[in-house]
Parts: C-alpha cells; sequence; structure tokens
C-alpha cells in the first residue's frame, strides 16, 4: 500500500458509477482514511462509507456544497478533527450542462461556474494553505477532462470551467512546489457516470456506437481506471510530477478523427 | 481609398482600455461603422475616436441586448465583434480571494458569452455571415505567477470561443481567440516589472495595442475566411518562452 495512513478528501465521491467514487475507492485500497463528500446522494455516500470501513479504512461522510466556501472550511476542519489532517484533497466535484453558445443561459452558467470552477478553487485553496501551514507538503489532484484539449459542441461552459481549473492548475503547481505540494489534473474521457446520463450524444443505442467509435480503446473507461490514476499522482512514486496533465481516455483525444 | 471593413458594423466591448480603443480606432479607420461598449470608468479615453459610445456592464445580458439594439437602430445590424472587455484581478494562487476570481470569470467570459450570444443570433435569424474575435490573454495559455485569477478567466475565454466557432461555423460565423502579450497600459505600470517582463520576451519589447488590434482587424476582414477556432498569441514570443527572471507580476491581489 503507497497511501498507509494518509487521510484524503475526495469531492463529489458519493454518486454510483461516479469518477470521484472510483477515485475514493482507490486511495482506500492504497491505504488512506478517507473524507467522502458530496452535495447531495447521501444514501450512495454513506454505503460507500461503510464499504470503505469493511476493507479496514476509516472513513466519514460530509455534505458539503463546493461552491460555499465556508462549508468547505468546515470539511476540512472536521477532516482534521476526526481523521487527521488531510495530505491528499481531490478536487473532483464538477457538473455538466448541454446547451448551444447562443442558448447557454444564467442558470446553467451559473451552476456550472459556481460548483466547477469556484467549488475547485475553493477546494483547493483551503486545502493548500492547511498544507503550506503544517509544512509536511501534500497532494493536490483536480479532476478536469478532455475538454481542456478537445471541447465538444454544445458543452462551451463545461469545457471552459475545465480549462479554468487547468490554468488554475499551473499556477498552484509553480507557487505551491517549493512547499513540496504538487498540483495536477486527470482528464478522463468518457465513463458511464450520471453526469454523462443527460447527454443529448449518448440517448441512444446508435448515439453509444457513435462515441465508442470516437474512441481507440472502443469502451468507457471505469472509474476505478481514473482513481487508480490518482492514487499514482497522490503517491511518494509521483512527488516530482507536479502541473501535469494526465489523460485516461482510452486514446480519444489522440484518436481524434 | 475603399477600407477593408468598408459596409460593416463592429463592436468593441471593453472599449476604453488600450487594447479596445485601438481595435476601435484602426477599424474605424478600415471603413467600418464602429461602437464601442465601456463600463463608465475612463470614458476620457473615447474622445477624438469615430465611434458609438454605449454604457453597458458586459457581464448583465439584459445590459448587453439592449446596447446592441440601440447599435442596430443607429449604425446598422452588426458582423463583427471584439469581446475586449477585462476586469484583470490579480493575486496568487493563495492569496486569490473569490470574490476577484468571480468578478474576473464574469466580466470576461461571461461578458464575452453575452456578446457572442447577443451579436451571434442576430446574426443567425438573418442567416447573415459574421466574424467574432475574443480577447484572451497569454496567462490563459501559459503560467504567470501572480495573475491567478485573470489567467482562469482567460483560459475560460480560449475554450469559449473553440466552442463557440464549432457551433456558429455552419451558420458563416467564425470565431477567434486573440492571445494579448504585455502591452504598455496603465495597469502593466502599477503591476508588472517591466524588465522580467522584456526578458521573458524573446522580440525584447512590448506589444503595442495597435499591433494586437492589426491581429485582431484581420480575423474580422474577409481574408481570414478560413481561419476559425484558433487560439494566437500577440506576444512577441512571450507564449513560447520561459522566463528567467520570475514573474513580472509584482503587485499581488
Amino acid at each position: 500500500m503507497r497511501l498507509a495512513g494518509k487521510v484524503a478528501v475526495v469531492t463529489g465521491a458519493a454518486r454510483e458509477r461516479g469518477i470521484g467514487r472510483g477515485i475514493a475507492t482507490c486511495l482506500a485500497e492504497e491505504g488512506c482514511d478517507v473524507v467522502v463528500n458530496d452535495h447531495s446522494a447521501e444514501e450512495e455516500g454513506l454505503e460507500l462509507v461503510e464499504r470503505l470501513r469493511e476493507g479496514g479504512r476509516r472513513a466519514i461522510w460530509h455534505r458539503a456544497d463546493v461552491s460555499k466556501r465556508e462549508q468547505v472550511e468546515e470539511m476540512f476542519e472536521r477532516a482534521a478533527a476526526e481523521l487527521g489532517r488531510p495530505t491528499v484533497v481531490c478536487a473532483n466535484a464538477g457538473v455538466a450542462g448541454w446547451q448551444p453558445v447562443v442558448e447557454v443561459d444564467g442558470e446553467q452558467w451559473r451552476r456550472l461556474v459556481d460548483i466547477n470552477v469556484i467549488g475547485g478553487f475553493n477546494v483547493c485553496q483551503v486545502a493548500a494553505r492547511g498544507m503550506v501551514e503544517a509544512g509536511e507538503g501534500g497532494r493536490i489532484v483536480v479532476t478536469s477532462s478532455v475538454h481542456v484539449q478537445m471541447p465538444f459542441a454544445e458543452m462551451a461552459v463545461y469545457g471552459a470551467t475545465k480549462s479554468g481549473l487547468r490554468a488554475m492548475v499551473d499556477a498552484a503547481a509553480v507557487e505551491l512546489a517549493p512547499h513540496g505540494i504538487t498540483v495536477n489534473h486527470v482528464g478522463p474521457g468518457w465513463v458511464k457516470s450520471a453526469i454523462n446520463d443527460p447527454s443529448p450524444s449518448l440517448q441512444t443505442e446508435e448515439d453509444v456506437a457513435a462515441t465508442l467509435a470516437m474512441i481507440p480503446a472502443g469502451r468507457a473507461a471505469d472509474p476505478r481506471e481514473i482513481g487508480m490514476a490518482v492514487a499514482y499522482l497522490a503517491s511518494e512514486d509521483a512527488a516530482y510530477v507536479t502541473g501535469e496533465y494526465l489523460r485516461i481516455d482510452g486514446g480519444l483525444v489522440v484518436g481524434k478523427h | 481609398m475603399a477600407g477593408r471593413m468598408d459596409g460593416r458594423v463592429a463592436v468593441v466591448s471593453g472599449g476604453t482600455g488600450p487594447i479596445g480603443r485601438a481595435v476601435a480606432a484602426n477599424l474605424a479607420e478600415a471603413g467600418a461603422k464602429v461602437a464601442v461598449l465601456h463600463d463608465g470608468a475612463d470614458a476620457g479615453e473615447l474622445e477624438g475616436l469615430d465611434a458609438l459610445a454605449l454604457r453597458a456592464d458586459v457581464a448583465d445580458p439584459e445590459q448587453v441586448a439592449a446596447a446592441l439594439g440601440e447599435v442596430a437602430e443607429r449604425l446598422g445590424e452588426v458582423d463583427s465583434l471584439v469581446a475586449a472587455a477585462s476586469h484583470r484581478a490579480l493575486g496568487s494562487f493563495l492569496e486569490t480571494r473569490e470574490a476577484d476570481l468571480r468578478r474576473c470569470i464574469e466580466v470576461d467570459v461571461r461578458g464575452a458569452l453575452n456578446c457572442v450570444q447577443l451579436v451571434a443570433r442576430r446574426l443567425l435569424e438573418r442567416g447573415a455571415p459574421g466574424r467574432l474575435v475574443l480577447l484572451g490573454s497569454v496567462a490563459g495559455l501559459r503560467t504567470v505567477p501572480g495573475s491567478c485569477p485573470h489567467a482562469i478567466a482567460r483560459a475560460m475565454t480560449a475554450t469559449l470561443g473553440q466552442v463557440a466557432a464549432m457551433e456558429l461555423a455552419a451558420g458563416g460565423i467564425t470565431c477567434n481567440v486573440v492571445a494579448a502579450g504585455w502591452t504598455p497600459s496603465g495597469f502593466l505600470d502599477r503591476h508588472v516589472d517591466r524588465e522580467l517582463a522584456l526578458a521573458a520576451t524573446p522580440s525584447g519589447r512590448l506589444v503595442e495595442p495597435d499591433e494586437v488590434a492589426a491581429l485582431c482587424a484581420f480575423l474580422l476582414s474577409d481574408d481570414a475566411a478560413a481561419v476559425n477556432g484558433a487560439v494566437i498569441p500577440v506576444d512577441g514570443g512571450y507564449s513560447i518562452a520561459k522566463a528567467p527572471g520570475g514573474s513580472p507580476i509584482r503587485t499581488r491581489s
């Protein structure tokens, strides 16, 4: 186990089929005690906590809306009090939305910017301040997306929010490297998570076949495959890897044709 | 003498900034009818400019809609846009205030989105072609420590422009992003170590607002009809070079 005794916070971790659950599961398998955060899906979150505990880890469920600064601060305070100071932080919570550029409305704009960018920023900054103060280094991993290199039609705001996170990771990596803190982002391709259920391009068998045809590996990713990449970035093996972007997309971006 | 923007109607947001003003002047000289949107600050900068000046907070879609309606009424239907409004808050990652980040995103990204939406909708309704340019920054392409909220907003702008390009191409509309480097301005004087900025710029000099305007003008012209979804730096090479002396940003937050 590469992460024995460490405490991790994973946001957006509750939902079945979700990337966050895959991350939390893999970190726990590597030895982390885990704060399972989500703003909803409490039942699924509690079930995940139970499973992590059965696997021998300490785990707590914490409901917090990452777009609310004070809720993020409370989450880190509680994590430190109940599990110990988190040194592995995964800013994974995110939402998607589909609207043509000319039709994007204020509601979608606010939801995506609040949760993806402001939420990601809140989690990373609160985490980083704690790590800097403690002076023992740390690992921050942000879930971005293939969109940072390959944006999709009808997802202008989503893609933009992920590019914003990319710029934040770059800035944070440079600034935090002297403190022994690495900051990286992972770019999942298609995962069959609930976030993608409303996708207009995944509603029929033909849609799914067309999406699969874009992916050289010919399949969607398992959330655990994202989780294992995050576990690597959180490990000592990746101590010199910072400001990096690790795609886990079955070749989607390079196979674009 | 016929100008290459004769018969065109252009809107420039952020028209009181050095780049916005240079863009407006360039387009007017090339024969376009030009309207500038501004936030009311530094309105004196608009003196002598051959343009219709309208006050609007670009982050508010209703104000942008009202302004564009007035432009259409007074100058004709808009076919060209340069969205240059920027809040430009600075700060290190650790010190960035959430409120500054939010305002950067609202002015730079929501502002560009509002302008794109309102111009593109009218173009699509009329079945008319159009040219859209979003002003970005090299800070959105490479790391410039100390410019965290600005960099986040400008990186978002680039992706917004690319998706707009993808979606609007079928309607004969192009959308490109101009990533400006260090330009002389009051902002630069206040917040940037000029020596470090020049040391990190292979061309060894600042980029004049007129040079940024010239690229915008090219992208609005018929010559650029095949350029779409591009993010083009005009930065003297800053985006490809390493800054030897550290970040040129000297004022934090």
